[in-house]
């Protein structure tokens, strides 16, 4: 049930890429890439939401639900229609012409799906069962914040703030990092508003669909860039640091700063090889952009 | 006749390894055998950690061990936290567990009511100034501060 509430991020930020890029086909390597950015953005998106609506209206109730939830299906209408019109004027599609040198390698193919499949089974078990409240990282900073979000009441804004006790005296010392900014910990609080509850999954799920869209990022920008076969092979490379997958089962936040570094890169990449849709590329980094911003304060 | 078909068998061979990757494949090779070794060994480490190592997440037990004290706090209100068990992530432990009551570490200054987490000494302490209100049986204590 846990994975319903990120349907109206993904919807939302999938909606906003095709917009942009109504040129690029939905099918194959193009649809991967549209998914995994528009996730990323939508999430990015949807945790500044909720924490203005926080900050400005209060506790989010059914409004807000009804307030993202409509968002997300006048978005897809309004990318439906553009796609559309884009395809029935005939305009060239990006994607659609397949260069013969583009002939994947099968078992090369297969070979990606099954060590995927294998590593998805590694993070869940360990997700899931061995480090299911993540790394103390989590514990002091993000979801520190965004269980003082959910369960403070009008009292919130304790989420900055930690109290200890100096020569006796109660202090409210600015806690740990209080100048990280607040995507993870707005998402997870997001999560849990969705569903009622702060339960352990959606930092994990957050967490996973970071770490493996880094990984269908990496393969779809390189085989949009080049070719499906150099994608399989960097995707092949990044699973052989398991040390990636292992920093995204301990739910740290440099995953999603790696998400969204590669989106920015990959933005840049494509800028220069479709020239004639550079302005929207660069409209869709300065989204991306800005959800490092919202990671990292340096 | 198995000369014959050894033959048949290396040309097939050769024909496949040249197949791909004529002019890299050797950085291809270096990266897809590990690959194929390194994502199976590390599911298996997982599987054997869980399985035979036990191993489980801490802050789940400080989640189970603190649910109930957590009821009994007020939310809001600083509370005093002592423990007796010797973790250097102890304190990000409770006071995680603990929200939305706001935990400070020590006897001072000594507010209303203070958590007391005694996993390894048996028996009730005592703390001047404070009296038992609430055993949880798990090694959490909920203590109140004695009228003067």
């Amino acid at each position: 049930m846990e994975i319903l509430a990120f349907i109206p991020p993904v919807l939302i930020g999938s909606a906003l890429v095709v917009i942009m890029l109504p040129q690029f086909r939905l099918k194959g390597v193009w649809a991967i890439f549209t998914i995994c950015l528009g996730f990323g953005i939508g999430l990015g998106l949807t945790s500044s939401t909720i924490f203005l609506w926080l900050a400005c209206f209060g506790r989010p109730g059914a409004t807000y639900h009804v307030f993202e939830i409509g968002s997300a299906i006048l978005l897809t209408i309004i990318a439906a229609f553009r796609y559309q019109r884009c395809r029935s004027v005939d305009q060239h599609h990006f994607g659609s012409d397949a260069g013969s040198t583009d002939v994947p390698i099968g078992w090369l193919k297969r070979l990606v799906i099954i060590l995927l499949l294998i590593s998805s089974g590694s993070f869940g078990l360990k997700a899931f069962i061995e480090d299911t409240y993540g790394t103390i990282d989590v514990r002091i900073v993000w979801n520190y914040r965004a269980r003082w979000l959910f369960r403070g009441g009008e009292q919130w804004r304790h989420a900055f703030f930690s109290p200890v006790a100096r020569d006796a005296e109660y202090e409210d010392d600015k806690g740990h990092a209080a100048d990280y900014p607040l995507l993870i910990s707005a998402s997870v609080y997001r999560g849990w508003e969705v569903i009622g509850k702060d339960h352990f999954s959606i930092p994990i799920l957050i967490a996973g669909l970071y770490t493996f869209g880094t990984y269908l990022l990496l393969y779809a920008s390189l085989a949009m860039l080049r070719n499906r076969n150099q994608g399989y092979l960097a995707v092949l490379l990044m699973l052989v640091s398991t040390q990636f997958l292992h920093l995204g089962t301990d739910q740290y936040g440099d995953v999603p700063l790696a998400f969204f570094i590669l989106s920015t890169v990959g933005l840049f990449a494509l800028k220069h090889r479709f020239p004639a849709i550079s302005a929207q590329l660069l409209v869709l980094t300065g989204f991306t952009v800005s959800c490092v911003r919202r990671l990292d304060q340096k | 006749m198995v000369k014959d078909r050894f033959e048949i068998f290396r040309s097939y061979g050769k024909a496949v390894k040249h197949r791909y990757f004529p002019s890299v494949r050797g950085a291809v090779l270096l990266i897809v055998f590990p690959a194929i070794i390194i994502v199976p060994i590390y599911f298996l480490t997982v599987v054997k950690e869980i399985v035979i190592d036990k191993r489980s997440d801490i802050g789940a037990a400080y989640e189970e061990r603190f649910a109930a004290v957590r009821r009994d706090l007020p939310a809001h209100a600083p509370f005093n936290y002592v423990s007796d068990y010797i973790h250097h992530e102890d304190f990000f432990f409770a006071r995680y567990a603990l929200i939305p009551a706001r935990l400070v570490l020590g006897l001072e200054p000594a507010y209303e009511l203070l958590v007391v987490q005694y996993l390894t000494t048996p028996g009730v302490p005592e703390f001047e100034g404070y009296r038992l209100l609430k055993n949880y049986g798990n090694g959490v204590m909920l203590f109140k501060r004695s009228v003067d």
